[in-house]
């Protein structure tokens, strides 16, 4: 996964293949389809008691100042593929950046923020159209 | 009248159409992705009821628990069935699998020909569906013209699908 578009990453490149390994890049076009066709979703919200739970949910309710702001991450999860974003009403996730762990490389979350609420404002998206809680951000979710 | 799919395959051997590589490791991944959202809530839940961990799977499976902690992660390539469904008999859980019918079922658009149209279009439907509007309309009781006068609901709406026809009809 070496596309680089400017500083920011190209998230419909994903979809290309080539960019990722075909494995993984069927796997999130799988989460994608069971997002879009209104399947079961497992949310990590921020008060999440069971940490063996964490680490396997697929949406994580990430711990930031603000309006809720969110990582899905995709299975098989060799290249720790996340992807970032917020969610507009009830259902309706807007994913704005693509983020890789790598080794010797962490995430930074402030800067996956700052650029989603950036984002916001460039659309004139009110961020006040982000459910207060993340149970009203998602139907058909178990909450951990 | 076509035949149906089925009426189809009685009469002749379909031709059938060879996966490409693609189509093969998509349904590959959408049925993985399936099983293991399935399985990771079903996890979810036996946290938070049992308060179980993936020890407590393993000592009551048997599979190891660092293999539980790959299968949930989505680390583990090509599943077998017992695993499956030791898991999730460990969870509680009872796993099924079923599988639909993708044979076109013969959807379509609804014909002039059709027998809800046709129902729509009799006289003593409509008097039903204006007696309702008239019963639950509290501005057709007091005397005022409502848009529900000009006929039932369901006309309106199949009106709304297919007005070339409905015009022919109200003509």
């Amino acid at each position: 996964m070496s596309d680089d578009y400017g500083s920011r990453r190209k998230l419909t490149k994903f979809w290309q293949p080539g960019i990722l390994e075909e494995r993984q890049r069927q796997m999130v076009r799988a989460a994608l389809r069971r997002f879009i066709t209104g399947g079961s979703f497992t949310v990590v919200t921020k008060k999440c008691q069971h940490p063996q739970a964490a680490g396997i949910g697929d949406i994580r309710e990430l711990k930031v100042r603000g309006p809720i702001f969110v990582e899905v991450r995709f299975k098989p999860p060799k290249h720790h593929l996340r992807f970032f974003g917020r969610f507009v009403g009830r259902d309706d996730l807007l994913l704005t950046s693509v983020g890789e762990k790598l080794p010797g490389k962490s995430l930074s979350i402030p800067s996956e923020n700052k650029r989603c609420t950036n984002f916001f404002h460039a659309q004139h998206f009110d961020l006040q159209w982000t459910p207060k809680t993340i149970q009203e951000s998602i139907s058909n979710a178990k909450f951990t | 009248m076509q035949s149906s799919p089925k009426q189809q395959n009685q009469q002749e051997k379909i031709f059938p159409e060879v996966m490409s590589e693609d189509r093969k490791s998509e349904v590959a991944a959408q049925f993985t992705d399936d099983v293991l959202s399935k399985l990771t809530g079903a996890f979810f839940d036996v946290c938070a009821i049992e308060r179980w961990t993936k020890r407590d799977l393993s000592k009551i499976s048997g599979i190891n628990e660092t293999a539980i902690g790959h299968i949930l992660a989505g680390r583990r390539k090509n599943l077998t069935v017992e695993t499956i469904a030791l898991l999730a008999r460990a969870m509680k859980t009872r796993p099924e699998l079923v599988l639909h019918d993708t044979r076109p079922t013969g959807n379509h658009m609804p014909q002039q020909n059709d027998v809800a149209l046709s129902l729509a279009s009799r006289p003593s439907i409509r008097r039903t569906a204006r007696a309702l509007s008239f019963a639950f309309d509290p501005t057709q009781r007091s005397g005022q013209k409502s848009e529900l006068q000009e006929g039932p609901p369901s006309a309106q709406r199949i009106a709304y699908a297919q007005p070339e026809f409905e015009k022919e009809t109200t003509e």
